[in-house]
């Protein structure tokens, strides 16, 4: 069937008509067949399809996973880095991929929720795809150069708006989450300034270490480390609540900035049109997974915060994050493409 | 503690049965994936990373470390005997490298370059082991106005790096410049040359376009080519160098070991501008520069002596800051945290048993790589007996299976035909595709740090200028162009007199 996934999009659509037309033939004509399939699955390994390099936070969070999927469902599940263009090119290649359960996604929050207000040329809908549940969340941290004379977040908004403008923060890119979120904090606290992008996190790292850039923004994993050793302070943290291994930094909601409550999650996805038997199977695969005390015992290890979400919480979460970025990307004048 | 007790430990460490196996797996993995071309360490470390996890921690780290250093041993010898690089670092070896081989001189070179890697890497290791936290400093005192007058210092040293026309040079770099340009613009966002697909959004891969320009473009070239002539037996007498050659090395492989280390330490650089520079510094301080590409041992001595080094201290802002200079090492950091070892400053006062133990495996590795690749020498050279019309098919394959496995992605095999085609049309015209490949490294980081300098100055030239490190590099890059020029006008008016 779908395999390429470079066409047009209008030649696109009439492919998924088609596809969808002939799919639905399938499905009446040989329902016992579907049935059979269905029930014996998973019979052969499941790709996980990583949007992102090996070696990163999202590529140790979906390994760890996809080793309880493998144990829940006596099945290897094999991780498969497809990296490019923010995570896009693996969300196209899955949703063009056979709707056999046999390719699943490991979705990332930003590129979920983002990506439609950021790219136009795109060639997957939020409706392709179907939730399977949200395996692991984690707060973003915004910490600063131990130069800038703030103790807290609200000493910090401060001495920012008493220096409008002035003040540089990094992002890993143009319409990267943190460079999303730094937009509406900006907005929220009603400060102002100034961005300056990079490739990544890694690359801004250094400049973060020596004061080049004066705030941060950045999951546990790049912060925290720095922030014991002294050498960057982290103010506060997104989210409804504390994060628990870091009970002494206040939530931005206490620092009295509201509303910036989004995480960096990952969840699993499959096409919208595979047999819901194995939509069943794979997410009652995730929810075990994420109780099997070996994939608790190594997130932990790893700094992987393990966070369940059903796969109908998860889809409302989608819902609401769609519509929260693309209100603050307009808002805030952020252009991609 | 002090010194001599971290070394014990370290080495207590590293030579611990479990640990010396993963080390001695790590580095022959390592070397030998180095030799064949395309498929490169980043490739077999993420296949290994899974295998990792079920490891100790320090065995995993050392494992993988020993298959990335291991590589650059590797990367020349395809580089020497088929003029195609293993690795996109070695691709400057290639330069001085094949035509050595075509004089017969393969085993020289062989072991020539074996003999740098060691002393290249053993040099990283020492600076590893002496400074490296404090070289740390050095990585955090380079901001983007600094990185900016660097990689124009790197832009004028490397100008001539290809033997032909300069002009024709300049078109090169000129070329890699404007390849550079592809992908979403880091600075604003916006896509430029991805012709509305997604898969030019990230820019075109180093390893892609270097193994198209030089290797499938040198497969092309070969077909209908009758094999080399190749020595019966490769004695240990045919790899002694000319005695002027064995004075040169101490020199050529301490520069090209310092250039290395240098660029090493500095995140996002990488070993494949650390071996361009110090060829174009070789053949700068070089009596007779124009023997640079007909097959002078310093042309493969200084690169490969550089891109082991920096391979050593490229593990400084890693282990240290805990900031990965490059995508491999990124998957070493990854490898670590898996295990809960937090690289960074906290790391040598919580692991110190792994922090040194890893530095001695290192070395052990080292030694290991200089015991295991001499006598691969006369089985690498005896290779080039292979007809072509077997090699070649088997070679071009691999590059296949190597660029796939990069990202999982077709469209990269396209890609590299389409790059083995252009590179094949510049063989016919005359044109070097090394100076094509410097430019493609320089250009995206000298526009990506001129455009951050700028906007953290707010537009202000005047900081370019004002900040020591900056101004003095800038300088040197402006001796060296008018020098320059200074002699290029004194030899055409002494060859018109």
């Amino acid at each position: 069937m779908k395999t390429q996934y470079h066409q047009g999009s209008r030649d696109m659509t009439r492919r998924r008509a088609i596809v969808a037309a002939s799919a639905m033939t399938l499905a009446v004509t040989a329902f016992g067949g579907t049935a059979a399939t269905a029930q014996s699955y998973p019979e052969k390994p499941v790709t996980m399809v990583m949007p992102f390099s090996a070696g990163g936070t999202a590529d140790t969070t979906g390994r760890v996973i996809a080793e309880g999927m493998s144990r829940a469902l006596g099945q290897q599940f094999v991780v498969e880095n497809r990296p490019g263009a923010t995570g896009n090119i693996s969300y196209t290649s899955v949703v063009n991929a056979p709707a056999d359960g046999y390719e699943v996604l490991i979705g990332y929050s930003a590129t979920t929720a983002c990506s439609h207000a950021l790219m136009s040329n795109l060639q997957w809908e939020i409706e392709d795809l179907k939730p399977l549940g949200m395996f692991s969340a984690s707060p973003m941290l915004l910490a600063v150069h131990p130069s800038v004379p703030a103790e807290s977040l609200s000493e910090f908004i401060e001495y920012a708006r008493a220096n409008p403008g002035k003040i540089n923060y990094g992002s890993p890119g143009i319409g990267s989450l943190v460079h999303i979120m730094m937009e509406s904090f900006k907005l929220k606290a009603g400060v102002d300034m100034f961005h300056i992008p990079y490739k990544g996190t890694g690359a801004l790292m250094p400049d973060a270490l020596s004061g080049v850039i004066q705030v941060a923004m950045s999951g546990p994993a790049a912060i925290v480390p720095n922030h014991e050793s002294g050498k960057l302070r982290a103010l506060a943290v997104t989210g409804t609540e504390r994060y628990a291994p870091t009970p002494d930094i206040p939530t931005m909601a206490e620092e009295g900035v509201e509303g910036l409550d989004t995480e960096s999650w990952y969840g699993l996805f499959v096409r919208s049109d595979t047999p819901q038997e194995i939509v069943d199977t794979l997410a009652a695969g995730l929810k075990t997974a994420t109780e099997d005390p070996q994939v608790l015992e190594r997130a932990e290890t790893a700094g992987v915060p393990i966070r369940y979400l059903t796969p109908a919480e998860m889809g409302e979460r989608v819902q609401k994050e769609v519509a929260d970025c693309r209100e603050t990307i307009e808002k805030a004048g952020i252009t991609a493409q | 503690m002090d010194l001599l007790a971290n070394i014990s430990l370290g080495l207590e460490t590293a030579l611990h049965p479990t640990n010396l196996m993963f080390c001695f797996f790590g580095v022959f993995l390592g070397t030998f994936i180095g030799v064949l071309p395309g498929i490169g360490s980043i490739t077999a470390i993420s296949m290994l990373m899974p295998l990792s996890f079920y490891l100790d921690p320090t065995a995993a780290v050392v494992m993988l470390a020993g298959v990335y250093y291991g590589a650059e041993y590797g990367g020349s010898t395809a580089s020497i005997l088929l003029n195609m690089p293993g690795t996109p670092s070695s691709a400057v070896t290639c330069l001085d490298g094949h035509p050595l081989a075509k004089q017969g001189r393969a085993g020289v070179a062989l072991f020539m370059t074996t003999i740098a890697s060691f002393a290249g890497g053993s040099f990283g290791i020492l600076l590893l082991l002496f400074v490296g936290p404090a070289l740390a400093s050095v990585t955090l005192s380079f901001g983007p106005a600094e990185y900016f007058a660097l990689m124009v210092l790197g832009l004028v040293a490397a100008a001539a790096i290809g033997n032909d026309a300069p002009a024709k040079g300049m078109a090169m770099v000129v070329f890699g410049l404007l390849l550079g340009t592809f992908g979403a613009d880091v600075n604003s966002g916006v896509a430029r040359f991805t012709f509305g697909s997604l898969y030019l959004y990230d820019g075109i891969n180093l390893v892609v376009l270097a193994m198209g320009l030089f290797g499938v473009a040198e497969i092309i070239a070969s077909i209908g080519a009758s094999k080399h002539e190749v020595p019966d037996k490769v004695t240990f007498r045919s790899m002694v160098p000319r005695r002027d050659e064995a004075r040169g090395f101490p020199f050529q492989a301490l520069r090209g070991a310092s250039i290395g280390s240098f660029f090493g330490t500095l995140p996002g650089t990488g070993l494949t501008m650390a071996s361009f520079v110090s060829y174009a510094v070789e053949k700068r301080v070089s009596r007779n520069p124009s023997a640079f590409g007909t097959g002078v041992t310093a042309g493969v001595v200084a690169p490969e002596a550089a891109n082991n080094a920096a391979a050593q201290t490229a593990f400084i802002p890693t282990l240290t800051l805990g900031v990965p200079g490059s995508a491999t090492m990124a998957l070493i950091l990854g490898a670590l945290l898996i295990h809960g070892i937090i690289p960074g400053p906290a790391m040598l006062a919580n692991h110190p048993d792994t922090f040194w133990g890893l530095i001695m495996s290192f070395w052990v590795g080292n030694l290991l790589l200089l015991i295991l690749n001499i006598p691969l020498i006369g089985l690498w050279v005896r290779l080039l007996r292979v007809p072509y019309h077997y090699l070649y098919p088997i070679i071009l394959s691999l590059v296949f299976l190597g660029v796939y496995s990069l990202n999982n992605n077709v469209y990269d095999v396209g890609m590299l035909l389409v790059f083995g085609a252009i590179g094949y049309g510049m063989r016919l015209g005359g044109f070097s595709p090394a100076p094509l490949l410097i430019g493609f490294i320089l250009g995206p980081m000298i526009e990506e740090n001129f455009r951050r300098a700028m906007m953290l100055s707010r537009g202000d030239f005047g900081m370019l200028v004002s900040r020591p490190i900056t101004g003095a590099i800038l300088a040197l890059s402006v001796l060296l162009l008018v020098w320059m020029l200074v002699s290029a006008m004194a030899r055409r008016r002494a060859g018109v007199s």
